[in-house]
């Protein structure tokens, strides 16, 4: 009993302390929420996050079943994917999802873009020119890989408006192309129709 | 009446309420808004910007300060070449519209339905910009960005200017919606300004002004983003652009150029190929146009002692001062050759279309206010008679103060440019010259390009004309940078090699 007066207020400080510690804080008025990023999205029917996921996940698993049985990983790199919508999409995100997917299956390889490309040329110059940097451990020059194949495409769009409807259609076409030999191996589209009502 | 002595008094305490409560609110009139800033705006004119920015502080004497006084100020500042002071005021401005926006999002019904402006009139609601405006503020701190250099900021704005354009097409869809339930359901005869007896329905009804697809988009804002995106090598967004700039002013030859060299441009950059500094050159001219009150009648069903009763009721109507287009520059000489420009937006008539696209509401809220105001009279002439001398006057009074108090909103961002015109052209590095006709006469400045992209702006106001451009870089600066070391290095033997240029590397 004497034992247990003694210790209890070092139970209740043990117990205070680990409160703390397993309590994550809780700021702001509580107004914000998380949502699921991958929740179907229908706020408008502009292109929207539903639309990029649909159209990512359509397209590599597409480009996935066509290299299934390939012993060699096929090293590629993401040309441009041409907006001939009068919309903002931004198609880069869209490349940028399908190659992340792709990546993760392990089905492709991906040689620098052409938009990660200033970044690549700058990084080795600055590793072999600024004279900061140990010889042995510089990235050499003149050791990158050319990509064997090239993944590029279009979004295009019609719409259709009335008084009271909206209707839209995203048309997104991909191919792949055989960078040596000029031959298109892989195509691939995916189609969406959005309509709404005033 | 001596059955019931207490009424009397009663009644005409009310009626002494009413009228004064009517009498005070009068005294909410503000002076119109074109008095307060023309000072600033005349300075301005005159190349006299400090004297301008003194001005608009004498107007704004108080401590809270309101969207308009910091959009003015971003715009004086801008003339003055503070950038960095400029963009400050306007992100402030921007605070202000983005509260517009949360509410918008939250209670889009609580901004339709404004108590102040049921009660006096317009002017007594918090100035949230007009649509175009709000746009506008966008474009506008993106040139400042571009001014300072920072084309990942102007990215940013422009397409925040995206985001705000979706928030204001649904909340005027919204607006428009309710308006019309409340017309019908409030009786009301005249809901459109074509049934305004006396209203300049030219204005609005101008083919310039309704072929407009709304009051907010416009050429320049879309090509100017299109010119963003493809200087920071985004051509999917930067066809967009110009895709929808085409769209607004179709058969232009600037944009639709800009929209099929796109490709061409593109591979240009990304296979480094030196060919000059793509360069935007944006002509701004005039000010934005003026909003006036105007009072006309309109048949409302006023409360009376046999029910309603349809009265002519003076009310106060907003109509834009059509921008001639005397100010407007459209000459202009690159190194002593002519620029072809083409004039992509004018905001004369994004004004008029915002304000035929307030109109619906604005007639409700006038309706309503009017109806109220008509109501609280008839209380007051009900019981004058019995007031004596004392009640003939406060009778008076009402009736003044019924009409006094009706002033419509004349507020609008007055120093914004009215005219946007843009060249493109392909420039060596360094300095050219510039030469336009304005209305102050043939003025030439010098501008310095550099870099990759450039963008120019010459704003023209009076006989004043201010340059901004995108800062200049006398010698390409070197692919490859090495960091000063901050501390000398101790006695080394081998001095470091000499940072070589890009260009000898690759023929390694």
């Amino acid at each position: 009993m004497n034992t247990l007066t003694k210790i209890s207020p070092l139970l209740a400080a043990l117990a205070l302390l680990s409160g703390c510690a397993t309590q994550s804080p809780t700021l702001g008025s509580g107004n914000v929420n998380y949502g699921d990023a991958k929740a179907v999205e229908q706020v408008t029917n502009e292109f929207g996050s539903t639309d990029l996921q649909m159209i990512a996940e359509s397209m590599a698993r597409s480009l996935a079943q066509s290299q299934a049985g390939a012993k060699v990983k096929p090293l590629v790199t993401i040309a441009e994917v041409k907006n001939k919508t009068s919309e903002y999409i931004d198609t880069r995100s869209i490349t940028d999802s399908i190659r992340v997917q792709l990546l993760k299956s392990g089905t492709m390889r991906f040689a620098t873009d052409i938009a990660g490309m200033q970044n690549q040329t700058d990084e080795l110059i600055r590793q072999n020119q600024s004279g900061l940097y140990k010889k042995s451990t510089t990235a050499k020059t003149g050791q990158m890989q050319g990509a064997k194949y090239r993944i590029e495409g279009n979004i295009t769009s019609i719409v259709k408006q009335s008084s009271s409807l909206k209707d839209v259609y995203y048309k997104f076409s991909l191919i792949m192309t055989d960078n040596e030999s000029g031959t298109i191996e892989w195509a691939d589209e995916k189609e969406i129709r959005k309509t709404s009502k005033r | 009446m001596n059955q019931h002595p207490r009424h009397k008094p009663s009644a005409r305490r009310i009626s002494v309420m009413m009228a004064s409560a009517t009498l005070f609110l009068s005294g909410c009139v503000t002076t119109g808004y074109h008095d307060q800033v023309s000072g600033s705006l005349n300075a301005a004119k005159s190349g006299a910007v400090d004297v301008a920015l003194s001005n608009l502080e004498q107007s704004n004497p108080g401590k809270d300060k309101d969207l308009l006084y910091f959009l003015e100020k971003g715009e004086l500042l801008r003339m003055k070449g503070s950038y960095p002071e400029s963009r400050e005021s306007w992100l402030q401005a921007d605070g202000k519209v983005r509260e517009w926006e949360d509410a918008v999002r939250t209670d889009p019904g609580k901004l339709a339905g404004d108590i102040g402006s049921y009660l006096i009139n317009d002017t007594t609601r918090r100035y949230d910009g007009r649509d175009y405006e709000k746009v506008m503020l966008s474009v506008r701190i993106a040139l400042d960005h571009l001014a300072l250099g920072d084309w990942g900021a102007a990215r940013t704005e422009v397409k925040k200017m995206h985001e705000r354009e979706a928030i204001i097409a649904d909340f005027r869809a919204k607006e428009l919606d309710n308006a019309k339930k409340q017309a019908s359901d409030k009786g009301l005869q005249v809901t459109s300004y074509k049934d305004l007896n006396g209203y300049p329905v030219e204005t609005l009804d101008a083919p310039e002004v309704r072929s407009l697809k709304n009051a907010y988009e416009s050429a320049f804002a879309n090509y100017l983003a299109g010119f963003v995106y493809e200087a920071l090598g985004e051509p999917s967004l930067a066809a967009a652009g110009y895709r929808k700039a085409i769209e607004m002013r179709p058969g232009e030859k600037i944009l639709e150029e800009s929209l099929k060299g796109l490709d061409q441009r593109a591979g240009q950059v990304r296979g480094r190929k030196e060919t000059g500094v793509d360069t935007l050159i944006v002509v701004e001219s005039g000010n934005a146009p003026a909003i006036r009150s105007r009072t006309l009648p309109i048949p409302l069903p006023i409360p009376s002692r046999g029910g309603l009763q349809v009265v002519m009721t003076p009310l106060s109507w907003p109509v834009v001062e059509p921008v001639g287009l005397d100010g407007l520059i459209n000459t202009v000489n690159l190194d002593n050759k002519p620029l072809p420009i083409s004039l992509i937006t004018n905001v004369d008539h994004m004004a008029r279309r915002a304000i035929s696209d307030e109109m619906p509401s604005i007639i409700l809220r006038s309706s309503i206010r009017a109806i109220a105001k008509g109501a609280a009279q008839k209380a007051v002439q009900d019981n004058a008679s019995s007031a004596g001398m004392f009640g003939a006057v406060l009778s008076i009074g009402a009736s003044v103060a019924a009409v006094v108090s009706e002033k419509a909103d004349e507020r609008s961002w007055r120093s914004l440019p009215a005219f946007y015109s843009v060249g493109r052209v392909v420039l060596t590095p360094g300095t050219h010259t510039l030469t336009l006709n304005t209305t102050g006469g043939t003025l030439t400045r010098e501008i310095q390009v550099s870099g990759k992209h450039a963008v120019v702006v010459v704003r023209g106001t009076g006989n004043s004309l201010y340059l901004a451009q995108t800062p200049y870089t006398p010698a390409p600066s070197p692919v490859v940078t090495a960091p000063e070391p901050a501390i000398k290095p101790v006695a080394r033997k081998k001095p470091a090699e000499p940072i070589k240029p890009l260009a000898k590397e690759g023929t390694k």
